[in-house]
């Protein structure tokens, strides 16, 4: 019997609650996340984003319905995660901290410095920073290195939950551009939860407006601008139209009135 | 070193200094004039002369009961991480053994001391036993929550990564639990030092150490030595402390990156 793996992340009947006996706080009844695709999920707080997000990761079990996920053929490891902190390990280097994922698991593997270094350049890390505790890098380098530690299994799925929201804007901005870029190169099937909606519209190929009770895929709207984007993107009309087009499938979802 | 950081070095060591000068002048005006007998409250002064002659005896107790608690504190720290690491590993064990650590902690040595003596003899491991009977607590708790106080993030990129229950023992929870440990030792530290001589005052009168000093002095009337050897308790009391200080933080800044407050400067 030959499985089948598809190709696309494939979301069906997915009911989430915290607890038995207590009703569901997610429902989402389908959606497909297609290879290459970089998804925002995008809500109020407490709209259940970051929940969908561990569900896909596989760090929540779901009390119904399914996930399946696009894996390669003999691979152990096909998702890497950003936290919403950079979440390192202290006692370790930036180098030591992003070597961490491969010495997990049944089969711990070892990754050389050459392919750290080339992941290090990637993410935009000096050589000199690489061998600096946490606590010796700034927010941003932090980040970086979070996102390197994210790369380092070579994963299929990229899961980014609000990885910029303790950060200066115009370093938010220009991580965007580094992940949007990262994402094209890698062949990444990206998704990002954020709550900044220029955010979701910039980085995305589709955006997920969560929201309602219990919380449920309220709006898909896809993003048509160049697969390559910069800071000139941010300024274009199509960018503003697609900004206030997410805005308003906010407010809808969030059931309020945009005069109010 | 900044000229902020020095002055806040200065006034660390200062404060202290200059508020004990304070209060031992007040102690020596105190005494002389009020004609007190030295049997009653001695001087400073007659404290110190009463230190200096006895130093060689002071000195040979101190040693004495320096062993005692060094190797009740290395008991309790073998005996505490391991319990802490049983305890970390499972809610039931938790459940069904805590309050016994619970009770370490709070049987007074006076019950304990009897037990002792009829279990093991009077001499120098009853001292030994009492003084990590009193200690194991503070390593205990701090370690326990040092294995269990992990940040939840970082627990779900283990679980992400499907790291075993070892890999998370030993490359997460137990280097988290250090700081935790070191401060539990701090404390620690200071009560084996108080339990070897509250031991040795009950159960050691074959052990020349520091309790049996106290007891023999102020048997003697000799208040201006038992004075003596209350401060030599106190300086080893406090030299055990700062070494445990010094040297858990220069093991956590140098070697992990951390620091006893917490884990190191996030910016």
């Amino acid at each position: 019997m030959t499985l089948t793996v598809p190709q696309t992340l494939q979301i069906s009947d997915l009911q989430f609650r915290y607890d038995v006996g207590q009703s569901d706080v997610l429902l989402v009844p389908s959606v497909d996340v297609n290879s290459g695709e970089f998804i925002s999920l995008l809500g109020a707080s407490g709209s259940g984003k970051s929940t969908l997000l561990r569900l896909i990761a596989g760090l929540l079990q779901p009390s119904g319905g399914q996930i399946r996920r696009p894996t390669s053929a003999g691979a152990q490891h096909t998702t890497g995660m950003v936290f919403q902190h950079p979440n390192l390990i202290p006692w370790r280097t930036a180098r030591q901290n992003v070597r961490l994922p491969a010495e997990l698991g049944s089969r711990p593997s070892k990754v050389n410095d050459d392919v750290l270094d080339e992941l290090f350049r990637l993410v935009g890390l000096k050589a000199i920073d690489t061998d600096k505790r946490s606590s010796e890098l700034s927010g941003g380098m932090q980040m970086r290195v979070s996102l390197a530690r994210a790369l380092v299994l070579q994963p299929t799925t990229l899961l980014m939950d609000e990885p910029f929201a303790a950060l200066d804007d115009l370093l938010r901005m220009q991580l965007e551009e580094d992940v949007r870029t990262i994402h094209i190169q890698r062949s990444l099937t990206t998704i990002l939860v954020t709550h900044n909606i220029s955010e979701a519209v910039f980085m995305s190929d589709r955006v997920l407006v969560l929201g309602g009770h219990p919380s449920t895929i309220h709006a898909d709207i896809e993003i048509r601008l160049p697969q390559d984007r910069d800071r000139r993107v941010r300024s274009q009309a199509d960018f503003h139209d697609l900004v206030e087009r997410v805005t308003e499938a906010m407010h809808s979802a969030a059931g309020t009135d945009r005069t109010s | 070193m900044s000229s902020a950081s020095f002055r806040s070095a200065l006034v660390q060591i200062a404060a202290p200094v200059a508020v004990t000068v304070v209060l031992l002048g007040i102690w020596q005006i105190g005494v002389q004039a009020s004609g007190i007998s030295k049997i009653v409250i001695p001087s400073p002064v007659q404290v110190g002369h009463a230190f200096v002659r006895e130093a060689p005896g002071l000195w040979e107790a101190c040693q004495q009961t320096a062993k005692a608690a060094a190797l009740g504190l290395a008991g309790s720290l073998v005996f505490g991480v391991l319990s802490a690491f049983a305890f970390s590993q499972s809610r039931l064990i938790r459940s069904a053994f805590y309050p016994y650590a619970i009770l370490l902690q709070t049987v007074p040595v006076i019950a304990i001391a009897p037990i002792v003596v009829v279990a093991i003899g009077r001499g120098f491991y009853g001292v030994v036993l009492i003084s990590m009977i009193i200690s194991t607590f503070p390593i205990i708790t701090s370690t326990t929550t040092g294995l269990l106080q992990v940040d939840a993030s970082l627990l779900e990129l283990f679980q992400l990564h499907k790291a075993t229950r070892w890999q998370i023992l030993w490359k997460l929870r137990l280097p988290n639990s250090l700081p935790y440990l070191i401060s539990g030792l701090r404390i620690a530290g200071g009560a084996a030092i108080v339990g070897a001589i509250v031991g040795e005052f009950f159960v050691g009168s074959e052990v020349k150490g520091l309790g049996v000093l106290i007891e023999n002095k102020n048997g003697g009337f000799r208040t201006d030595e038992l004075y003596a050897t209350v401060l030599v308790s106190t300086l080893l009391g406090i030299s055990v402390f700062a070494t445990t200080t010094v040297v858990g933080e220069t093991i956590l800044k140098y070697g992990f990156g951390m620091s006893l407050t917490g884990t190191g400067r996030q910016r």
